[in-house]
């Protein structure tokens, strides 16, 4: 695939992303000034908004990677365990994201305390994670594609989670 | 639209176009001044340090405008945030100097990137991304002992989307590995 096509599918990708997110959250943050949104219509738009991440985040980095056979082989029962993991350390934002919305975005003193600090420790996990996947990419990759699959992987990481934190409303003192 | 998320808009273009360029600099020299690709590479690597200190200094204070007008704090619960505010920003920069030398080195070695450096740079960038989350975290205690839980939050939502939006804007700029200019 030619650099330009490339460099065009990452940008539907990103937008798609960008367009996910956005009309999810924002359905969300709609009618939870009306009313809080039933539990279970919640959890399965978040279901269905994670899922479509994973398959645009997967699909980025299938198109970028340029994996040889082989690669390919070692490369993705590795990238889906640690997709796995990464959406089992991320259970606890949409959580939190779950908690904030049905509350219409005002916690008590303790509720913020506690969502902050589990946010931030999910944040922490996430770093955990990665470090903890690079020796094992490594053993399947060099040490450029390794890069490469991290410089990816961290744009659509930090895409989504700008996108994430920008619908979400500030907390009200 | 509600003024908040009109001002977040407003961040969301603002701080993009300060980060731009200088954190690739040696692709925007050649375009921008015949004389910086002419001089020497002590001169090259003397105007790009000038070049990021600039624009750092711009980003510090665009970002704790941008703070201030989003706490809309009290005048007693602004004296006691901003020292604690300004401690954080401090402690910050010095951890974005190592961010900045980990960039420079990434621009210097990418066309001829190794398995060895290629190792380091991934470690060093994971390092910085641990220790800032620390730093925020234990900045967030202190603003809530000063403030309360609630502010304190809110300093948190904040700080997190603006950090978010900077890195996004490094990450975008920077060429990823292998990839010719």
């Amino acid at each position: 695939m030619s650099k330009r096509k490339r460099n065009s599918l990452v940008m539907s990708v990103l937008l798609a992303i960008l367009l996910l997110t956005s009309s999810v959250v924002l359905a969300q943050g709609n009618s939870s000034q009306a009313a809080a949104p039933p539990a279970a219509s919640i959890d399965q738009d978040i279901a269905l908004l994670r899922k479509d991440l994973r398959s645009q985040r997967k699909q980025i980095i299938a198109a970028n990677m340029n994996l040889t056979g082989d690669e390919a082989e070692k490369f993705w029962p590795i990238y889906e365990q640690y997709v796995n993991d990464l959406v089992q350390t991320n259970h606890t934002k949409y959580d939190l994201i779950k908690q904030y919305v049905q509350n219409s975005g005002t916690l008590t003193a303790d509720q913020a305390d506690g969502s902050v600090k589990k946010w931030l420790a999910v944040d922490e996990s996430v770093t955990q994670l990665r470090m903890k996947y690079f020796p094992t990419f490594r053993k399947v990759l060099s040490a450029q594609k390794t890069a490469l699959f991290y410089q990816l992987d961290r744009r659509v990481q930090l895409m989504i989670d700008l996108q994430l934190a920008s619908q979400l409303p500030l907390i009200e003192p | 639209m509600k003024p908040l998320n009109r001002m977040l808009l407003a961040i969301v273009c603002v701080v993009p176009m300060l980060v731009t360029s200088p954190g690739w600099p040696q692709e925007a020299t050649p375009k921008t001044s015949r004389k910086a690709a002419t001089s020497t590479p002590s001169a090259r690597q003397q105007n790009m340090d000038e070049y990021i200190k600039l624009m750092r200094s711009d980003v510090r204070q665009q970002k704790a405008e941008m703070m201030g007008v989003m706490m809309a704090l009290s005048a007693t619960d602004a004296a006691k945030f901003w020292p604690i505010y300004n401690d954080y920003d401090a402690e910050l920069t010095k951890l974005n100097d190592q961010r900045v030398a980990n960039i420079k080195e990434y621009a210097r070695t990418y066309n001829q990137m190794t398995d060895e450096k290629a190792d380091e740079l991934i470690k060093s960038a994971m390092a910085y991304q641990n220790q800032r989350a620390e730093l925020l975290a234990k900045t967030y205690d202190r603003v809530k002992e000063a403030v309360g839980a609630i502010t304190a939050a809110r300093f948190v939502q904040v700080e997190h989307q603006l950090l978010l939006i900077i890195d996004l804007q490094i990450a975008s700029e920077l060429p990823v590995v292998g990839q010719s200019s």
